[in-house]
């Protein structure tokens, strides 16, 4: 085969394979920032539309427990102080037991729980929870049937601090096992003296399995309250960018921000910022419950977008899978090409070769013949052996004759070249099935 | 004596074919390319009875030459030489031209000569 055609032929097949894989992989990079962008916002919305919901349900839990400890506080004295703890206690628990706070009491000025205590060991009928029910609880939470502070002063001075508060929310407080918080609300006197407080006492960790994680798959989220002490942080990466925003200064930032938001009589507030954890860039997104505490989530960018990222894995496979058989398919038909290519150089050279010989010979041929018929026409009679010799002659120019007619005709396709059976005088070409024989002059 | 005129680039083709001519009675001129044979009728005074030429020549072939002889001196007695018959192009080309043509290698006592005298004679007459 023509080296340079060989070379032009497979170069040609290199460059559309390199042109089709460079369209494919530009396709391939545009997809994949389209689909990034476009599952970063879809996801980003998600977050946004989550956080929100959960800054609503931490809203709504916190004024379900100031409003019952405002209307407790409004009761005392009119009833039994014990059955008004329980009657407030069953609408937080269920009848398994479960319970969305940890007990309900009055404190007195001293900060210690009156004797009316509600911890959450009833059913939604008022009654004791089973022993053995109790029992099973209390491997998971051996405080149940205790899980009151040794002092609740600092309700006490909080509403001593400043008459005109009408609830407390306090920061997390270590108690053992896990962090609470205490919603409260103040006993006043008529003339406004300070008598008590009423208070509903949840464990941050119990709030976030009742209201957030059923929302928080995949998610690494934290919550702080207002003092920077760390509520829930799901994992590792949320427990580096709480720290982080902690020491960052942020937090007291956004506690601001949510005070003036619930002046305004929103939930709380709300923002995003970038954090380097580690070498890795992560989103941060946050929500202020009023100014109380601060839920946010956190994502590594190079998470993001998993959906988009599995329909581009996909895109990309497809992608590979057609630039293969695109391969295939060209080097086949380049193959095919150079062989086409080939038979026809060698039918054209056979067609210049053919030329030459035949112009050559059949001119060669003319002068011999000439001469043969020359001395024929010329010699008197029957000359014996030299007649015969110049009819022989004849004979032979015939064959030669015959030979390159052949020759041409080959070189014109009306024949193809077998390659048996080429004995004496049988021609070693034959008639191609569907041609005629061309005509000759 | 009729006059035949015979181009030719072979030597031993010009040399076979105007012994063959002769031979028969004929004066032979000769002529080894298109560029010749137009000088020698630029400056003869006697056209041939026939011009018989090679299709294949150096320089202008054949069929140009026939045409140059039509146009310039309104001399259209050619008959063609090829061996060349068997390619479809210079086919086409001799049957379109309705001219006689002999096919190579000649074969002079049973074809060429015997159409010559038949040729020339119904020319003169």
């Amino acid at each position: 085969m023509n080296r340079q055609i060989f070379r032009d032929g497979w170069a040609f097949f290199l460059l559309v394979t390199l042109l089709a894989a460079m369209v494919l992989a530009g396709s391939y990079l545009w997809l994949r920032v389209d689909l990034k962008n476009e599952a970063l916002r879809e996801h980003r919305r998600q977050v946004d539309n989550q956080l929100n919901l959960w800054q609503e349900q931490l809203y709504d839990a916190k004024w379900d427990s100031v409003a019952d400890t405002s209307d407790d506080v409004r009761h005392l004295g009119s009833y039994d102080e014990a059955r008004l703890m329980a009657d407030t206690l069953v609408w937080y628990v269920y009848p398994d037991g479960h319970a969305i706070i940890e007990g309900t009491a009055v404190i007195d000025l001293d900060g210690r729980v009156r004797p009316s205590k509600q911890a959450a060991v009833i059913n939604d009928a008022r009654e004791p929870l089973a022993p053995a029910l109790l029992a099973r609880l209390k491997k998971e939470k051996p405080w149940l049937d205790d899980p009151w502070l040794a002092s609740y002063q600092f309700v006490i001075k909080a509403f001593q601090d400043d008459p005109e508060r009408e609830a407390l929310v306090s920061p997390f407080i270590q108690a053992p096992g896990r962090l609470v918080f205490v919603i409260a609300a103040p006993w006043r006197d008529q003339s406004g003296a300070l008598k008590g407080a009423v208070i509903q006492q949840q464990a941050i960790g119990q709030l976030f399995n009742d209201v957030i994680k059923p929302g928080t798959h995949g998610v690494s989220l934290w919550i702080m309250d207002a003092k920077g002490t760390l509520g829930v942080a799901t994992d590792q990466t949320a427990r580096e960018s709480a720290s982080i925003f902690l020491a960052s200064g942020a937090l007291p930032q956004a506690m601001a921000k949510g005070l003036k938001a619930a002046r305004e009589g929103k939930f709380g507030a709300g923002g995003s910022l970038v954090q380097g954890l580690g070498l890795k860039t992560a989103h941060l997104y946050w929500r202020t419950m009023e100014d109380s505490f601060i839920v946010a989530v956190v994502e590594n960018t190079a998470g993001l977008g998993a959906q988009g990222q599995r329909t581009l894995n996909r895109f990309g496979a497809i992608a590979l899978i057609s630039l293969v058989l695109l391969a295939a398919a060209g080097g086949a038909y380049t193959l095919l090409y150079l062989r086409r290519e080939n038979r026809m150089l060698e039918k054209a050279a056979l067609r210049r070769y053919t030329g030459t010989v035949s112009h050559r010979v059949r001119n060669s041929l003319s002068v011999i013949r000439g001469v043969n018929e020359m001395f024929q026409h010329k010699l008197p009679g029957d000359q014996g052996p030299l007649s015969t010799g110049l009819v022989n002659a004849e004979t032979a120019i015939e064959d030669i004759e015959d030979t390159v007619r052949e020759l041409e005709r080959l070189s014109q396709g009306q024949v193809d070249l077998v390659y048996d059976g080429q004995v004496g005088k049988a021609s070693m070409y034959r008639l191609h099935p569907d041609k005629k024989q061309g005509g000759q002059g | 004596m009729s006059l035949i005129l015979i181009v030719d680039d072979e030597p031993g083709v010009l040399q076979t074919f105007g012994d063959w001519l002769e031979s028969d009675g004929y004066e032979v001129a000769s002529a080894g390319s298109a560029e010749e044979a137009m000088a020698w009728f630029r400056q003869t005074n006697r056209f041939p009875d026939a011009a018989l030429l090679d299709i294949k020549l150096p320089g202008a072939n054949g069929f140009e030459l026939a045409d140059w002889l039509s146009k310039d001196f309104d001399f259209d007695d050619v008959i063609f030489l090829t061996a060349f018959f068997w390619e479809e192009e210079t086919r086409q080309e001799l049957v379109a031209r309705r001219r006689p043509y002999f096919e190579k290698p000649l074969k002079f006592t049973h074809e060429v000569l015997p159409f010559l005298r038949r040729y020339i004679s119904e020319n003169q007459g």
